[in-house]
């Protein structure tokens, strides 16, 4: 597989979340506005990174027995670490975000890419794959807490998470016709089921249109 | 038998370097967190000592119900942040700011919430009449609370006299 295949795969044919359907939990949990999805997406992006790159490095000498063990402590670091981070560098992020920053350590995407990918490929593939699905995963939440923050509340807004007060934009199209209903959970599944369905829609079309020109 | 050795020192090798890992991360972040805490505190606690230098004081204070955090102003006192339950009830206490000097008086007093209190009555343990009956005081003398708002006022004085016993009990 080409070197650029592995990064690219992760944002689309192989989407974590659209396609492969891992780590819904959270996804479906902290998308209620962009700033918490942008948040949650460099959480993991980063963890994935060096879980992966770390898991690949120890590939050779972890005993296949314990794997499992090792791959969750080297995680569970990994978490940690970044939680703590968050809570010094980025306070109100943390804030929102919640008891969600500590579950990414039972995210499956992670444990996934690290038993799937980092444990039998080298460190610069397992480098691309992370990224690739990292920001897969980003694009993903992106996408879910576009909508759901533009419906539930009327609006868009990102703030600096870094900064609570610092506005990066902040509008509002329909505020007086804002559906509550999808800054709640019942929301996110609602708005989750829709964009799969649409990308079955698109998956199903493709297919149609390669069976056509091949009956030709 | 050997295998089993060899597979459980891997994974307390592992688990100890993570150890080391976490414990120096935790050595870096840990000052600016804390320093964070203090400072959504600290625009209260500058009504009360303006230039002081403030830090968060560990003790134990489970035997005092009412004192949910004690900062010392550094060289010249201690202040106690407060929560008790006044007329409003559990869910909306009354939280205030009691300020202990080393020079044997009640410093200062604010309070930061009391929007669970019938406004005009229970109200008044954040206005200036209260706020004179308990400032200057020396540690220890008895309050006087506010005929009118009888409830709240005892509350906020059942909880002065908790953080005086605690400052007794720790810092003289």
């Amino acid at each position: 597989m080409k070197k650029i295949d592995i990064f690219k795969k992760g944002l689309f044919v192989e989407n974590p979340i659209f396609v492969l359907l891992l780590g819904l939990c959270s996804s479906l949990a902290i998308t209620t506005s962009l700033t918490n999805a942008i948040g949650m997406g460099i959480a993991v992006l980063c963890v994935l990174i060096m879980s992966n790159v770390i898991i690949s490095l120890l590939r050779k000498i972890i005993p296949n027995e314990i794997r499992i063990p090792v791959f969750i402590v080297i995680i569970a670091t990994l978490v940690k670490c970044v939680q703590m981070l968050m809570n010094a560098f980025t306070p109100a992020l943390y804030e929102s975000l919640g008891v969600f920053i500590p579950l990414i350590v039972v995210n499956c995407i992670i444990l996934g890419r690290a038993e799937s990918f980092a444990s039998k490929n080298g460190v610069f593939d397992s480098l691309l794959d992370a990224m690739g699905m990292g920001l897969g995963y980003t694009f993903a939440v992106l996408v879910i807490s576009f909508f759901r923050e533009l419906i539930g509340t009327g609006g868009l807004s990102l703030f600096n998470p870094f900064d609570a007060s610092q506005v990066i934009f902040q509008f509002e199209v329909f505020g007086d016709y804002a559906v509550s209903l999808f800054t709640q959970p019942a929301g996110a599944f609602i708005t989750l089921g829709c964009i799969l369905a649409f990308i079955q829609f698109l998956k199903v079309k493709k297919a149609n249109k390669a069976k056509k020109v091949e009956g030709k | 038998m050997k295998k089993i050795v060899t597979l459980a020192l891997f994974l307390a090798v592992i688990a100890g370097l993570s150890g080391a890992a976490l414990s120096y991360v935790y050595s870096v972040t840990d000052p600016i967190i804390q320093e964070a805490a203090i400072a959504s505190e600290k625009e209260n606690l500058v009504k009360i000592y303006p230039s002081a230098e403030f830090k968060e004081v560990e003790t134990d204070t489970s035997q005092y119900s009412a004192i949910q955090g004690v900062y010392e102003a550094e060289g010249t006192g201690y202040v106690y942040k407060c929560s008790v339950v006044g007329y409003g009830g559990g869910s909306t206490p009354i939280v205030y700011l009691i300020a202990l000097d080393n020079d044997g008086t009640y410093k200062g007093y604010e309070v930061i919430d009391c929007s669970g209190e019938t406004s005009g009555f229970g109200s008044r343990v954040a206005e200036q009449e209260f706020k004179d009956k308990v400032v200057g005081k020396n540690i220890g003398d008895s309050i006087d609370t506010l005929s009118g708002a009888t409830i709240s006022s005892s509350a906020v004085v059942a909880g002065i006299e908790e953080a005086t016993a605690h400052y007794e009990e720790n810092f003289k």
